[in-house]
């Protein structure tokens, strides 16, 4: 006799402790197994496209702060990269290495953003604060460079905004101190707080559990989805945007790019662990080697630029982000669109998610990092 | 391969049709639209162009036509491509590729929501953004709402204050 | 010897006049203990609930509760600050408006956590505080303390399904399913001790204890599984899927609200120490101490007794609270298997030990 079974939907709703932002899930549930899964976006949509066509380029910058909010840095890159590109305006040296170290610090502080909530969803609620406190520290950092803690509107045409602090005194320098010597000091005290988290969760038997062989992703289906990122760097594809068509100095820089081959979620897990390590060697490099001098082109408030089209791509932490700029020639992008990695990593949930159990989703979601002001735009 | 390899590796496979380089943007080819997908197909699985990776799919709205652009990339040989496909208003379909890449999937259904063009053979065009009952397209130029009202300003009789200038 | 005859006696070395006798009868004995043991669990729950925010601050690298409470002593010590905090958030449930959501099922919905509650206090009947200090010392004390327990599984499906919420229902069933299944690897870790006892009674385990030597000796993996299986009791984490997961916001307890809340929170306070209690009586000794005996003076004793025993209790407990702040937790159908594939063979193998320990101090 078999047993008859019914199917039920639950939804996973915008207002949701752990969905990274508004996203919806409609989940379909047999028993505990998902069966189907549908995400519904479109919470967090705020026309940010259409308001680049309404601003100068000079404006807009602040706005790309809130197209990711946790690397803000890397947002503002990849509009100011495509507008240099079609204009023609080539940033200083000591603005394009200042660049780099914040997007780079930024980076640092998204993934111990992401350890600490990934930990934080699958109970273990202690490295959530060790991470958040390392990222503190960076938040002091990037307070004292541009005033901001979050959304940075750092970044212009031809350079940075301000130049770097002479000095800095914050509660963990111990006193008034340089503020190359300050990065120095919480990038060496930052990787034994690291290897403290890792020891605590990496190998704990809990963890692994919840996370090996969960959420697997084959190669093809991840290339074919258009996946980038550390999500596609778990399943064995070596592409980081940075190394493969350079751009500011990264060519210059030497870094690896962790690799891993199961595409399960502790691949993901373990990959973002060892960016952040290698985020440490690039701002060593680029502490060491810094130029002097300006730290911004002069330029004008309004540049017009002429007609022209650009894709330009870095590497987020999330994956490949990418801005199509449109320019026909006046002080305003005619079309920008941004090619966000989340959007496209949030589209294979499905697949993932068909046969997990409902505790996995949350695992799955949080191993993805997805953030929802970059899907939504 | 550069952009005219590219071109000339396309045009030996598909000798009728009519592909362009495009002036504006350095990395397009402009292609005609009732072709798309054979030659997209063809970018996919010829191993000397193996474009597996689809970037983005997007679109311009010129007023009287919309243009769609595809980026591709390849993963083994490095380099880029965009397809760009020009739909007058009057013709706003093309067929869609989702059946090659299933990264398309989404982004298709983002382009249809925002400028309106209809992807035939789709499997699920919806709006994505937007809320599913909304009314037109809002990435158009001409995209008017019953909620926009002008921002104040010194040229405005609607200001009151009068206060500053405004860039909108 | 239980409370109520210590009672007694100090009623009588102290010197009732005949006209008060009826003092000592037992339903006044009873209304004693009875206000006795639920002021202990009060206070000990109020300060299980602080000491537990401010070993998890300390964790963390935070500093926990630090403004409610004495002032002085808030500013002379982090680890001494905000001692009143859970008195505060106590009377902040009690004044919290009771909202009960439209369809519940009525009696189930009311009766759930007042029996939740009461399954907890019904423990502390055979838990021995001290030397002659317990409610009544029942010759089936462990079988009867398991009995109880069990009611909580039964309040917790009450909960569940009087809610009237597929969240509540899905939470409170997978909690049934856990309980139900780390009881019987409990059962048979604590039939160790009991065997080597030779009585199921909670006082004759401490004294046997107190004649040779702490159970924990032989029974080490049936002590292991009992901490284990009495973090699953409490749906503690990491075992604390049915409430803490986010898809099912709290379990069993979403629609509860107010003073109702606040029973099913206690609850959780006061069956970690019964777990903790048990632990330490069966393996840990109890109140018994080496050098206990040497003491003369009985009263002296029983106080010396007491405290022995809570020092050890609360060993227990912040093992269970650093256990809990540093885990995550485990997935529902993991949990099902550990418990029966790796945690009962565990148990079993425990009691093979223990009966082989016995067999061979029989023969010596």
């Amino acid at each position: 006799m078999t047993l008859k079974t019914e199917e039920f939907y639950i939804n996973m709703g915008p207002q949701h402790p752990s969905m990274h932002g508004v996203l919806r899930l409609l989940v379909k549930l047999d028993g505990e197994y998902i069966v189907d899964c549908e995400p519904v976006i479109g919470y967090l949509h705020r026309s940010i496209e259409k308001m680049a066509e309404g601003k100068h380029f000079g404006q807009f910058i602040p706005v790309t702060d809130r197209l990711d909010y946790v690397t803000s840095m890397s947002a503002n890159y990849v509009f100011v990269l495509a507008v240099e590109r079609l204009a023609d305006i080539v940033p200083t040296p000591r603005g394009d290495y200042i660049r780099v170290l914040m997007v780079e610090l930024n980076r640092i502080a998204s993934h111990l953003l992401w350890f600490g909530t990934n930990t934080l969803e699958l109970g273990a609620t202690t490295p959530f604060l060790y991470a958040f406190q390392e990222r503190e520290k960076i938040l002091d950092m990037f307070e004292a460079t541009c005033g901001q803690r979050l959304t940075y509107n750092y970044l212009r045409l031809g350079g940075v905004a301000y130049d770097l602090p002479k000095t800095v005194s914050f509660a963990w320098t111990d006193g008034v101190m340089p503020f190359e010597k300050a990065c120095e000091k919480f990038l060496n005290e930052m990787i034994p707080v690291l290897d403290m988290c890792e020891e605590l969760v990496s190998e704990n038997a809990i963890f692994l559990k919840r996370t090996r062989g969960v959420g697997v992703l084959p190669r093809d289906l991840a290339v074919d989805a258009g996946c980038s990122g550390p999500v596609i760097r778990a399943c064995g594809v070596k592409y980081d945007v940075r190394k493969a068509v350079p751009y500011s100095i990264y060519s210059e820089l030497d870094f690896d790019i962790p690799t891993r081959e199961n595409g399960d979620s502790w691949d993901r897990y373990k990959i973002r662990m060892d960016e952040i390590r290698e985020s440490t060697k690039i701002c060593h490099q680029v502490l060491a080697k810094m130029p002097k001098g300006a730290f911004k082109q002069v330029l004008p408030n309004r540049i017009w630029v002429p007609p022209g089209e650009v894709y330009s791509r870095i590497e987020n932490s999330r994956g490949d982000m990418g801005t199509y700029l449109v320019a026909d020639g006046s002080e305003k992008s005619y079309r920008c669109k941004f090619r966000t990695p989340s959007f496209s990593n949030l589209c294979v949930m499905p697949y993932l998610l068909k046969g997990a159990l409902v505790a996995d989703l949350i695992a799955i979601g949080a191993s993805l990092d997805f953030v929802l002001p970059e899907i939504d735009r | 391969m550069t952009r005219s390899e590219i071109l000339k590796a396309l045009g030996d496979k598909f000798p009728g049709v009519e592909i362009k380089e495009d002036d504006t943007n350095p990395e397009a080819l402009i292609v005609p639209a009732d072709n798309l997908v054979e030659l997209a197909s063809h970018l996919k699985d010829d191993p000397a162009l193996s474009f597996k990776y689809n970037m983005v799919i997007t679109a311009a709205d010129w007023v009287e036509h919309v243009d769609v652009i595809y980026y591709f990339m390849s993963y083994e040989h490095g380099h880029t491509v965009a397809l760009k496909v020009q739909l007058p208003n009057e013709r706003m379909k093309v067929h869609t590729l989702a059946g090659v890449w299933r990264s398309a999937n989404w982004f298709e259904r983002e382009v249809y929501d925002l400028f309106g063009v209809i992807f035939e053979g789709h499997p699920d065009l919806r709006r994505i953004m937007m809320p599913a009952d909304w009314d037109g397209h809002p990435l158009r130029k001409g995209y008017q709402h019953p909620n926009f009202v002008p921002l104040p300003g010194k040229d405005n009789p609607a200001s009151k204050t009068g206060m500053g200038h405004h860039t909108i | 010897m239980g409370i109520a005859d210590r009672i007694r006696n100090l009623f009588d070395s102290a010197g009732l006049p005949p006209a008060l006798d009826w003092v000592k009868s037992d339903i006044v004995m009873m209304l004693v203990v009875l206000v006795l043991v639920i002021g202990f669990i009060s206070v000990s729950v109020l300060f299980l609930i602080w000491l537990e925010r401010k070993v998890s601050a300390r964790i963390q690298r935070r500093m926990g509760p630090m403004l409610a409470g004495i002032p002085w002593l808030n500013a002379k010590s982090m680890w001494l600050g905000g001692i009143f905090q859970t008195a505060a958030d106590a009377i902040k449930l009690l004044i919290k408006e009771d909202l009960t959501p439209a369809e519940v099922d009525k009696l189930v919905y009311f009766l759930a956590p007042m029996l939740v509650f009461t399954a907890s206090l019904m423990s502390y009947v055979v838990i021995p505080f001290g030397d002659g200090l317990s409610v009544t010392d029942l010759n089936v004390g462990v079988v009867y303390l398991l009995a109880v327990s069990s009611i909580a599984v039964l309040a917790i499906m009450m909960a569940g399904w009087g809610s009237n919420s597929k969240y509540s229902l899905l939470g409170g069933l997978r909690s049934v399913a856990q309980m139900i299944s780390y009881e019987i690897p409990m059962i048979f870790a604590l039939l160790g001790p009991v065997l080597m006892a030779g009585s199921l009674s909670m006082q004759d385990i401490v004294k046997a204890q107190a004649a040779s030597h702490w159970f924990i000796i032989p029974n080490i993996i049936g002590f292991i599984v009992f901490i284990i299986a009495g973090t699953a009791e409490t749906n503690r984490p990491p075992f604390d899927l049915p409430e803490g997961e986010s898809e099912l916001v709290a379990g069993f307890v979403t629609e509860y609200s107010g003073m109702k809340f606040a029973m099913f929170f206690l609850a959780e306070f006061s069956n970690l120490f019964v777990v903790s209690a048990v632990a330490t009586t069966l393996f840990l000794g109890g109140w018994a101490f080496p050098g206990l005996d040497a003491i003369a003076d009985p009263a002296i004793r029983t106080l010396v007794s007491f405290l022995v025993f809570l020092v050890k209790t609360y060993v227990i407990i912040l093992l269970l609270m650093w256990i809990r702040w540093t885990f995550p937790r485990l997935r529902v159908d993991q949990l099902m298997h550990f418990g029966w594939k790796t945690l009962l063979p565990f148990a079993f193998l425990n009691l093979l030990i223990a009966a082989i320990w016995v067999m061979v101090s029989v023969r010596m």
